[in-house]
């Protein structure tokens, strides 16, 4: 990739004018959202003039406070635990050999390719069956349940570039298998643990579909509250809350890619 | 080891819900905001506040297992199926200081006879809202659905007891028919209404016939008293057919964790003054005589907020309907599968 | 699979551990419940919800009636048209990404990566803004003179069809992007060198070689589409319900659990058994498909 594209590929008329309207594609709502952010009409048929009511009505908001400190708490707390596990049995997958290998991988991948809704309604069956009450737990442990696949292929191909010798030789040098871990496998594929997490963070902050149909009360997320707001009544508060999105996502990668410069584009792939 | 520390603390610290609070889950716009902070400073009870679009909503929510909640707002005949599935607490009808204020015309209904479950909030009606500007014919009739003029601009409530009564009155049946054969009929009137039809929307609709999106909507009379405020070319009619009438009440369901709260809210929601500013901000009228003086007198004297007999004979309530609402049910996911 | 690691049995057996807690987990969370929903599948509805588990195969009859039948055919068709405009579209976008290098790649993968971090619904909604009746597009249509009465652009299927295509781009990107990268830059110089013109080269060459980013773009694009119900709730009108809707009314309204499981049954089979023949067929396993 750092070959200078010399003989100017993907550099056609019809490609650069497929990728400018494919972007102009993407980012026409998200400008228009921001623009009306600032519309001080509720409505975005008519534009009232520009005002910053929409963000004021967003920080008093305390009900959106308690959306976001839900979708923080789940994300957080999912993460941790889909991490772990999914790490656990990324290592496990790329160093042994067993009969029903593949069937075991497979399986562990299955909820990937299922579409939300039916692991949502499969875990709704299942809370309704063991009689646990929606909220907060049986959100968080159904994120943990989507976010363990994703985690472990995530890891999974960051082992691919780890050469295994080493970690035998600490064997034979008499390195207890926890020694291991922490001393010479942990510190190779950290990168790869940090990208399954923060996969699983943007998967689980993001959610909807499963969140919709494992949520209880007082356990309303972001998404749910967005989802709610849409429906029950249009505010350019909406809006607002989308633009600050923008933009702290904006810091937070930018800030993201000074500090990890060139491994920047791995963690986000 | 530090790690599982601090998940485990922060299990611990999110299953905790031993705060004073109150979860509270209503109508969308079935309430003056200004209330519920009042009651937070007052009381000291913390309040978590959600919202559904039908009656079927919350009744599936519950069963689905979502207990938690303290205090919902089903209509009359919801109260009836909750009661019956034991789905509600019974209220200690002696910490409801304030239910003399409430009409002794409201009390003892027939959907919870001994007042065991349920404590009428408002009550209200079905008609049609629609643009003034944008509707050159005179409304009267629900027909005006099936006026192919407005195509795509009408909007019918995601609200399967709502729409099949329209369908029933226009037939000349009642609300509460349960005949298969008048059920069919009304199913091809209505799905050779959904040509004209943009969506079946309860909330969104509001706003769409605020954006000129709809001209015509199915709306409840509150809901669309709401958005006439917003802009005065919005108007609403009560269509000559008749449809439903309802009354939503107050009930605690079964499980509660925070029943006494619950009650001190309730009891809160029946004060007059407490009444009477929610009445004026969702536009239903309120069976709380103490609270009517300090209504505005534009809706007290609106007849369409405050009816009369005489204009709404051609209204009932709804009723349940018992095995047949299956049966009902299959044939709305038709329709709007359709 | 390394002679030292047999060695070392001890090694080995403590690693084995590991995997219990995940397959506990998927067990627990995903096989159990996927055990339950076929049970449910063959049930009765209860008048005012729950169930009643008395085997019969009523569901699946009704399923197929020719109402939800309609229905299925417009969610594969939704499905497939967002897949082919997501490729057409998405191709290109990731062809340019991949030749670009240095900060310029980086802005570009960030433009491309932002929408996931603002939230999908508030993007999707969005399009109401721009297509309304009063909306971005029919507004200046109409003072530029071009049309009198607005188009019809909201609340049909032109809307949910931009709406899909919309929140399913960037996963049909990434990968590609991915497979394009992967590519070693001297086979296409060569290729070059051997005097193919940049189209042969692409179709014979970069195209082929991008396959296996492709396929996992279709899989991204396609399955999540399949099982959508959000968009045509949002942005649809009275024609445009999907597979997805019928199933969430089923659970959220009128609490017939038994015919909403059978129709994640059908769906979870509309997914599984295409992607199960086509991994036996192509030898390769899940996670290659979806990495």
């Amino acid at each position: 990739m750092s070959r200078k594209n010399d003989l100017k590929f993907g550099r056609g008329k019809s490609v650069i004018l497929l990728t400018i309207v494919g972007f102009i594609f993407l980012y026409t709502p998200i400008i228009v959202l921001i623009i009306y952010s600032f519309n001080y009409s509720r409505f975005s048929s008519t534009w009232g003039g520009w005002s910053l009511q929409w963000y004021y009505k967003l920080f008093d908001d305390s009900s959106m406070w308690l959306a976001i400190k839900n979708s923080l708490l789940i994300g957080i707390v999912s993460t941790i635990f889909a991490t772990i596990l999914g790490t656990m049995s990324a290592l496990v997958i790329k160093r042994f050999v067993f009969k029903t290998k593949t069937l075991f991988t497979n399986l562990l991948f299955v909820p990937i390719v299922i579409p939300e809704i039916v692991l949502g309604i499969l875990l709704l069956l299942l809370y309704n069956l063991i009689k646990l009450e929606l909220g907060l737990t049986s959100i968080i442990l159904a994120h943990i349940t989507f976010s363990i696949p994703f985690v472990t292929l995530v890891v999974l191909n960051n082992l691919k570039n780890f050469d295994s010798t080493i970690e035998e030789v600490g064997m034979d040098l008499g390195a207890t298998p926890w020694q291991i871990f922490w001393k010479i496998t942990f510190p190779n594929i950290s990168t790869g643990i940090l990208a399954g997490a923060l996969l699983a963070f943007t998967l689980s902050i993001e959610d909807f579909t499963i969140t919709f149909f494992t949520s209880g009360p007082g356990a309303t997320t972001l998404p749910l509250k967005i989802y709610s707001m849409i429906k029950f009544g249009i505010t350019p508060e909406i809006n607002a809350i989308s633009t600050l999105l923008v933009l702290f996502t904006t810091i937070i990668l930018g800030v993201m890619y000074f500090i990890l410069n060139k491994q920047e584009k791995k963690i986000l792939t | 080891m530090k790690i599982y520390l601090f998940v485990f603390l922060l299990i611990i610290g999110c299953s905790k819900k031993n705060e004073n609070v109150l979860y509270v889950y209503n109508w969308s716009d079935y309430i003056d905001e200004t209330v519920l902070t009042d009651f937070e400073k007052e009381y000291g009870i913390k309040i978590i506040y959600d919202t559904y679009s039908s009656n079927e909503e919350l009744l599936a929510k519950l069963q689905a297992g979502s207990g938690g909640y303290d205090v919902i707002f089903p209509s009359d005949y919801m109260v009836t199926i909750m009661a019956q599935n034991s789905l509600l607490e019974e209220l200690n009808i002696k910490s409801l200081t304030n239910l003399k204020n409430i009409d002794q015309l409201f009390l003892n209904p027939t959907y919870d006879p001994e007042q065991k479950y349920s404590i009428p909030y408002t009550s209200g009606l079905t008609g049609i809202a629609y643009r003034t500007d944008l509707v050159t014919d005179e409304i009267d009739s629900w027909k005006i659905f099936w006026n192919a003029k407005y195509k795509n601009k009408t909007m019918l409530l995601n609200d399967m007891r709502e729409v099949y009564a329209m369908a029933f009155k226009i037939l000349g049946y009642s609300v509460n028919d349960t005949d298969p054969i008048h059920l069919a009929e009304a199913q091809k009137l209505l799905i050779d209404q959904k040509k004209y039809l943009k969506k079946y929307e309860s909330d969104m609709s509001k706003d769409f016939l605020l954006t000129k999106e709809a001209s015509i909507i199915q709306q409840w009379v509150g809901d669309s008293y709401q958005i006439m405020e917003q802009d005065s070319n919005i108007a609403f009619v009560i269509p000559k057919e008749g449809s439903i009438k309802f009354t939503d009440n107050i009930c605690i369901p079964k499980g509660a964790k925070h029943k006494e709260n619950a009650e001190k809210f309730i009891n809160y929601l029946l004060r007059p003054d407490i009444a009477a500013r929610i009445i004026n901000v969702i536009s239903y009228s309120m069976p709380n005589l103490a609270a009517l003086p300090m209504v505005n007198d534009e809706i007290k004297n609106d007849k369409n907020i405050y009816p009369d007999e005489e204009l709404i004979k051609k209204y009932e309530f709804v009723l349940d309907l018992g095995e047949y609402t299956s049966t009902m049910e299959k044939a709305w996911t038709e329709l709007k599968s359709y | 699979m390394d002679t030292s690691s047999q060695n070392n049995l001890l090694y080995r057996s403590s690693k084995y551990y590991l995997l219990l807690p995940s397959y506990f987990w998927v067990i627990v969370f995903f096989i159990l419940p996927l055990i339950l929903l076929f049970t449910i599948s063959f049930a009765s509805k209860q008048t005012y919800g729950g169930y009643e588990i008395n085997f019969h195969l009523d569901n699946y009859a009704r399923a197929i009636d020719p109402i939800y039948l309609k229905i299925a055919i417009r969610t594969f068709f939704y499905s497939i048209t967002t897949t082919i405009f997501c490729f057409l579209l998405g191709y290109p976008i990731a062809y340019y990404i991949s030749f670009t290098d240095g900060f310029k790649k980086v802005v570009l993968m960030f433009l491309i990566l932002l929408p996931f971090w603002t939230n999908f619904l508030i993007r999707v909604y969005s399009w109401n803004t721009i297509l309304g009746s009063y909306g971005l597009i029919n507004s200046s249509l109409i003072s530029l003179g071009v049309i009198d009465t607005p188009f019809d652009l909201l609340n049909n299927y032109i809307s949910v069809n931009i709406g899909l295509l919309y929140g399913e781009l960037p996963y049909m990107v990434l990968p590609i992007v991915a497979s394009i990268d992967r590519i070693d830059r001297s086979i296409l110089e060569a290729s070059s060198d051997l005097g193919a013109s940049k189209y042969y080269t692409f179709f014979n060459v970069t195209l082929p070689l991008s396959m296996p980013g492709i396929i996992s773009g279709v899989v991204f694009v396609l399955i999540p589409t399949l099982g959508q119900f959000v968009i045509p709730d949002l942005l649809g009108g009275n024609d445009s319900f999907m597979i997805g809707n019928i199933i969430t009314n089923q659970f959220i309204v009128v609490r017939d659990w038994p015919f909403g499981s059978t129709l994640s049954v059908y769906m979870m089979g509309f997914v599984m058994i295409p992607l199960y023949l086509y991994l036996r067929y192509s030898k390769l396993s899940l996670n290659s498909v979806i990495s």
